[in-house]
């Protein structure tokens, strides 16, 4: 799906060439790859795919890293505000105000006992029920100053067969507030069910252990490459996800402290964004993860520093 | 008027006393007191009312005055009634997506087919329209780097119908497919009328062969959701929309047999009153540049498709590498 329109054999180099500029310029700020534009006029692209993107002797190199936004979508609807219900609820209203009179003549003959049932539970409209001094304005039993109150009647429970009983059985729909949300037990995918979820994995240090996860990008891999292993490495093979594209959603850079800085001066990781659909996270050993959290976009803030949520927060979701 | 006996026009139209003037004004939604000789403007009214605005007294150029949205005009119409699902899915999930899914890094515009200026070669050149474009009748739309700006959306859907019965047997024959048009869209849909006289076919200038509908907003993706999720799933073998249904700038279509169309709610739920429908044609108006786009938002929101892809506005390597010649850019093989 990614760089569709571009022909099979530009992709690789157009993906060298964002390596490239990304590498070449220290970018302040924390502005996606998307807004990066090209610094030269004239580029002579090679043919051949090989250019390393490891390591230099010199401590001024950055490694580059990919990440992963693993998210699980919203399952229901949002909450509503006070005030978004307040709306809708004013706006049905007022539609049920300016709503064509209901055709009975159309659903219910003239004639047939369904009509004479109907007619009989329907409420009397003689335009008395209002203290106002105009005349009423009755039309095919409806009142036009107001919203029509059409009353079905009751179902005749024992005349009926299995199938309509089965159709007007009433449907109960499970509850939205979870299991997970009352035990607030931030490792389930069954919290918050009208949100985003994003995974956050912990590592075994002191200062910003939280983050999302992301690995080196090793010789001959492109992040895509590196995403998938790193999603199999740190979670296990017991997901079923899917890299929404090869684009990079995110950009974050830093630089290592004084004491750290051996073959790399820092580190520039690049996220992907991928989304899970069935199945769990499960720390692997050796993958350096201590604890992990599905958490949504406000929660995040809680857990990483301003600097990485400045970067990340472009990439999530509203809801 | 015709149609309308309750309504009656006069020569004195919209002669009012200011006193009956002031009293619509502070309360609407309410009837005004019926006057002989008046026609009520402000009366909440469930269908169009005609009036010519420059007869209307000074005094009511409030109504012209009054927008849309504002509940006191008579044009207002409720939208959001509730909170549309499939629109809220597409804003927060479906849309992030496609904006990265779309990207391409350093995309250059590619330049659609336009009209071409003559060569100057004849004196007669001078001042004469251009040309045709090159290789096309019509002009095509150059397709711009994609952007948070244009995301491909489901922007409206067009439901349309021509009944074959209302040409060989009675125009009184498009009615109810009119009317079930109306049942499944929520809007009222408008008559079609043939263009051209045709002896073969029985056909008549001028003759209803037809009804369609435009469908924008809550009301369309509640239309689309039904048609994905209830409709579609019912149809016998229906396995997705053929991959060659675009239009080449984003527009996909496909039909439904009068079959088909029995599976919408508003018409299973009382299959007595619908003995004879017609089938409809779907087209489905996106703001995607290409067709591989629009089907990728679509099949997002849920409608499947099938078959072999034919990829127009997907520019080829020689037309790429031209492009980047001029800007600079040189392959080297």
């Amino acid at each position: 799906m990614a760089l569709r329109h571009v022909p099979r054999q530009l992709r690789s180099q157009c993906i060298w060439l964002a390596g490239q500029v990304a590498r070449s310029t220290r970018r302040k700020g924390n502005r996606s790859i998307g807004t990066a534009a090209t610094e030269t006029e004239s580029t002579i692209l090679p043919s051949s795919t090989g250019a390393s993107v490891g390591a230099s002797p010199d401590s001024g190199a950055f490694k580059i890293m990919s990440g992963l936004i693993l998210c699980r979508q919203p399952v229901v609807t949002p909450e509503l505000t006070p005030f978004e219900s307040a709306y809708y609820n004013y706006q049905s209203e007022l539609q049920k105000r300016l709503m064509w009179t209901f055709p009975k003549w159309f659903y219910y003959p003239e004639g047939t006992l369904a009509e004479r049932q109907f007619s009989a539970v329907q409420p009397v409209v003689d335009g008395k029920d209002r203290t106002e001094f105009e005349k009423p304005d009755i039309v095919f039993n409806r009142d036009r100053r107001s919203k029509q109150e059409v009353v079905l009647p009751e179902r005749d429970v024992e005349r009926e067969s299995e199938e309509s009983a089965k159709i007007y059985a009433k449907i109960v729909p499970r509850s939205r507030i979870t299991e997970a949300d009352k035990k607030n037990n931030f490792r389930s995918l069954e919290r918050k069910l009208d949100r985003t979820l994003y995974l956050l994995v912990k590592k075994d240090r002191e200062e910003n252990a939280w983050k999302f996860p992301a690995a080196e990008v090793l010789d001959g891999e492109t992040l895509a490459r590196t995403a998938a292993r790193l999603l199999h490495e740190a979670g296990g093979l017991n997901m079923n996800t899917w890299l929404v594209s090869n684009t990079p959603a995110a950009y974050h850079h830093y630089s290592y402290k004084p004491e750290d800085k051996e073959k790399y001066g820092g580190a520039k990781i690049f996220y992907l964004k991928s989304r899970i659909f069935a199945g769990t996270f499960v720390p692997q050993k050796g993958s350096g993860i201590v604890d992990y959290a599905w958490v949504t976009k406000d929660e995040i803030q809680d857990y990483v520093h301003k600097g990485y949520w400045a970067s990340m927060a472009n990439a999530l979701s509203r809801q | 008027m015709a149609g309308r006996p309750h309504l009656k026009p006069a020569s004195g139209a919209y002669l009012r006393s200011f006193q009956q003037q002031q009293q619509r004004q502070q309360n609407f939604h309410t009837t005004t007191p019926v006057n002989k000789n008046s026609i009520s403007i402000v009366h909440p009214v469930h269908h169009r009312i005609r009036y010519k605005k420059n007869q209307l007294q000074p005094a009511y150029k409030d109504i012209l005055n009054t927008p849309k949205w504002d509940t006191r005009s008579h044009l207002f119409r409720p939208q959001y009634t509730q909170h549309s699902r499939l629109e809220e899915h597409y804003n927060s999930t479906i849309a992030p997506d496609l904006l990265l899914a779309n990207f391409v890094h350093d995309e250059r515009v590619i330049p659609g087919r336009k009209r071409q200026e003559w060569d100057g070669s004849s004196p007669y050149h001078i001042n004469r329209q251009k040309r045709a474009p090159a290789g096309s009748a019509v002009e095509t739309p150059e397709i711009k780097p994609r952007t948070f700006k244009n995301i491909p959306a489901l922007k409206a859907i067009w439901v349309n119908a021509f009944v074959r019965e209302a040409v060989r047997v009675n125009q009184e024959r498009a009615l109810p497919t009119m009317v079930m048009m109306q049942q499944i869209t929520g809007k009222k849909p408008r008559p079609v009328f043939s263009k051209s006289t045709i002896m073969t076919w029985r056909l008549r200038k001028n003759m209803m062969v037809g009804a369609k509908v435009k469908i924008q907003g809550p009301d369309m993706y509640q239309f689309f959701a039904t048609l994905v999720e209830v409709v579609l799933p019912r149809i016998k073998d229906f396995k997705g929309v053929e991959n060659t249904s675009g239009d080449m700038f984003g527009n996909v279509s496909f039909g439904l047999e009068p079959t088909d169309v029995k599976w919408f709610p508003e018409v299973e739920g009382n299959p007595d009153l619908w003995p004879n429908l017609a089938g409809l044609h779907i087209t489905l108006v996106t703001g995607a540049q290409t067709d591989p786009e629009a089907r990728t938002m679509l099949s997002a929101l849920g409608l499947p498709f099938v078959g072999k892809e034919r990829l127009y506005n997907v520019p080829s390597l020689e037309a790429l590498e031209v492009i980047d010649r001029k800007r600079g850019i040189i392959y080297k093989d």
